[in-house]
Formats: C-alpha cells, sequence, structure tokens
C-alpha cells in the first residue's frame, strides 16, 4: 500500500469510534467499507483500487474531529468521499502505479492451511462448504438446491452462507500462511 | 436485499464493469448503505471466480473477468483459494464416495465359497472312507432265464455300499489275459460293469449297491484271449433283487 502520510493509531481509534462506539461492531463496519470502496475503483477500472480505498478512509480521517455531529449512514458517508476522490483522480488525470503482485502462494502450502483451516470449522459448516463444491455445472445448482432445502432457507441464503464460510477460510488461510515455516 | 434474478445480473455486470453509469450509481447507493446487499454482490464475486475455474463464462465475459475483474490483489488471492477449495473438495468426494455395491449382498460370495470348500472336503473325505461291501457267488446257468439253476437272491436296500460278485467260470478256463462283463437289467438295459479282479475259478465284479433295482439281472461274461480276441462265454448269470 502506497500512503502519503501515517494513519496513526489515535486516529483509527477515533475513526472506529465515530463509526460505532462498541470496538468490534465498528471493525466489522471498517473492513466492509474498505471492501466497498475497493469495488467502487475496481469496477472503473483503476488497478491500484485498494490504495484508493485507503485514500478514502485517510481524508475521512482527517476530517473525523468535525464528523462528531454528522447524523446520516455512517458508511454511505464513504460513498461520498469516494466520488469526491474519483473527481479528483479525473482532474488529476491519475495514472496509477500498481504495487507488484507478492508471489503467488504454493498450492501445496495453501491446500495444507486450507485442510488446517476447515478442520477448525465446526462440524455442519465444513461439510456444507465441501458439499457446496460437489458436482459439474448442471448436478451442482440440484445439490445445492437440495443443500438449502436441508437448511430449510433460500438458496439466496445460502449462497450469503457460504460466502461468509469462505470469508472465514480465507482469513484463517492467511494467518496460516504467515504461520507456516519459511521454505 | 436481492430480490430476483435481475439483480443477479446487475451485480455481475457490475463486477465486470459493464453497467452505464447513471445504473451503476444507483446500485453502488444500495451497496453502501445496506450490508446484506453488499453480502450479496460479494457471493456473486464468488461465483463469477467459480465460473471463470469451470471456465463457464462467455469469451466476453471471460475477457471482461481477466482484463476488469481481476486486477486487484485481494481478487487474484480469492481465485487461487476458490481454486484450492475445489481440489480439496474433490479429494474428499472422492474419499466418501462409496466403492460400486457388489450384485449380490457381501455375505454371499463368502457363503458360496464355503460351501464349495465344504462339498470338495466332503468330497475327497467320503472318498477316503472306506465303502462297505457285500459279496455274493453266481454260478453260470444255461441261459439268461437261468436255466435249473436258482437264481442269487437280494432284498433292498442292501446294508452295504458295493456289491461283489464272484462270477464262477465254467470249467476248464479259457486262458484269459483279461475279462469283459455286461449287465443286462429286465428291461432290456445293456451296461459294463467293472472287473476287479479274475483267475482261473472266477471272475469279480463290482456293482455299486444303489445302481441296482428290483428286478432280475443277467451278467455275460467275454474273455479276453492273450492273442486280444474276445471269445464269448455262452451262459449267464443271473441275479434277482427283491
Amino acid at each position: 500500500m502506497t500512503r502519503d502520510w501515517e494513519l496513526t493509531e489515535e486516529q483509527f481509534n477515533l475513526l472506529l469510534n465515530w463509526l460505532d462506539p462498541d470496538r468490534e461492531a465498528a471493525a466489522r463496519k471498517y473492513a466492509l467499507i474498505q471492501l466497498r470502496l475497493v469495488r467502487f475503483f475496481a469496477t472503473r477500472g483503476y488497478i491500484d483500487a485498494e490504495n484508493l480505498a485507503d485514500r478514502c478512509i485517510d481524508v475521512t480521517v482527517r476530517k473525523v474531529d468535525g464528523l462528531t455531529d454528522y447524523v446520516g449512514d455512517r458508511t454511505l458517508y464513504f460513498l461520498g468521499v469516494a466520488r469526491y476522490v474519483l473527481m479528483e483522480l479525473i482532474r488529476e488525470k491519475h495514472q496509477p502505479i500498481p504495487d507488484p503482485d507478492p508471489p503467488p502462494v504454493p498450492d501445496v502450502d495453501l491446500e495444507e492451511c486450507l485442510e488446517r483451516c476447515l478442520r477448525e470449522l465446526a462440524e455442519d459448516d465444513r461439510v456444507l462448504v465441501l458439499d457446496y463444491e460437489e458436482g459439474e455445472k448442471g448436478s451442482r445448482i440440484r445439490k445445492r438446491r437440495k443443500l438449502a432445502e436441508d437448511l430449510n432457507i433460500t438458496m439466496n441464503a445460502l449462497r450469503i452462507k457460504i460466502h461468509r464460510l469462505h470469508q472465514e477460510l480465507h482469513e484463517c488461510i492467511l494467518r496460516c500462511l504467515n504461520e507456516l515455516p519459511a521454505n | 436485499m436481492l430480490q430476483n434474478g435481475n439483480d443477479h445480473s446487475e451485480f455481475r455486470q457490475y463486477l465486470l464493469g459493464q453497467l452505464s453509469d447513471e445504473t451503476r450509481d444507483q446500485l453502488e447507493e444500495r451497496l453502501f448503505s445496506d450490508d446484506e446487499v453488499f453480502q450479496e454482490l460479494l457471493a456473486t464475486e464468488d461465483e463469477l471466480i467459480e465460473a471463470a475455474i469451470g471456465k463457464e463464462l462467455t469469451t466476453a465475459e471471460a475477457d471482461r473477468f481477466e482484463k476488469h475483474f481481476l486486477i486487484t490483489p485481494e481478487r487474484k488471492e480469492k481465485l487461487q483459494f476458490r481454486g484450492a477449495l475445489q481440489r480439496v473438495a474433490k479429494k474428499n468426494q472422492l474419499a466418501k464416495e462409496p466403492r460400486p455395491k457388489p450384485v449380490w449382498p457381501n455375505w454371499i460370495p463368502q457363503v458360496a465359497v464355503s460351501l464349495i470348500a465344504l462339498v470338495i472336503v466332503g468330497g475327497i473325505i467320503w472318498m477316503l472312507l472306506p465303502r462297505t461291501i457285500g459279496e455274493r457267488t453266481l454260478v453260470a446257468a444255461l441261459n439268461e432265464r437261468g436255466g435249473g439253476t436258482p437264481a442269487e437272491s437280494l432284498t433292498l436296500p442292501l446294508p452295504y455300499d458295493d456289491l461283489k460278485l464272484h462270477l464262477r467260470l465254467p470249467q476248464p478256463a479259457v486262458p484269459a489275459k483279461d475279462y469283459r462283463v455286461e449287465m443286462r437289467s429286465a428291461d432290456g438295459q445293456t451296461r459294463v460293469v467293472k472287473v476287479v479282479g479274475y483267475n482261473d475259478q472266477f471272475v469279480d465284479v463290482v456293482i455299486p449297491a444303489s445302481s441296482l433295482a428290483h428286478g432280475l439281472y443277467a451278467f455275460k461274461v467275454s474273455v479276453i484271449k492273450p492273442d486280444s480276441s474276445v471269445q464269448y462265454i455262452p451262459y449267464s448269470y443271473v441275479l434277482s433283487v427283491d
């Protein structure tokens, strides 16, 4: 990530507090806001979308002291910031300099971590995640309908549930990869 | 909240950068104000990655996926993660797939083999067991009806496995290197019986007791001479089975 200034812990805490007085809820909101901002810029073809998302956060942090009386949706506030940053990018004829891609993780390490993280899931969730991947295109859809029926939820709810489990696994894998001994 | 396939299609177009500016701006209002809508977008993102791995995208979609969607490190990571998940799931599926079910229940071949082995062993034991033998001596009569000589008589069931008949030869005996004996039953059927020994006085044959039914049996003896010529002995031996 490229930042032209460093976000201090104090500033970060101020931002979290502004998002939600509950620290955990604020952290969840912050993470989702960052993902939204990345998609905002990515869909416009900015290959440095992650850096631009950070720029939006930085803009907000600089103003957070003056936002204590803000009454609107605080997540939606960031959409306004993103549009403002976008105008700046257009005005400055922004030429993105992407961060180099990190070296790809060896498949063997990834699978080792994935299997480890799958074991950390609750039994039902692990079975669900693996069953969800089963089958080819046609049979896969039928299989998923059956999974949703068995869980007594809609297909859409199943998609969301699976996505959340994927997120959980993904975070676990990132932690696990950091713990693996370097080759 | 996602209500219909139009939303799903719109999310997909958003991710591939195919929406008009106006539609995109409207969708972003929803994405930033509703966590559920945003979660659905992320779920659609997962499905797009899944479709790309499964080569289920159209050529145009695949091109946009490569050039427009797969531009952030986070999405590249997700692509690699999903590929690994599919491989692990496949391995898991193969491991839990039941082996093809046999047509017969598992225990049937085992029982069949056991039975066959039992029959073979039983047969061998039966063959090795000494068979009980009853003996009778028959004297040659002048003709098949026994002439004036009373027929040797037996009563069924016989209390032994085999019947050994000593057929007394007419004297003087013709020099022989072997004998052939036929047994004819009252219904006209003829069969060769087993010669188990002979000397100048007798030819011995053995007949399984189980092969005898009620009725008269006549035995015809032929001499196989040393020069291999065969000489028929013009007498009959008669056995009556009651």
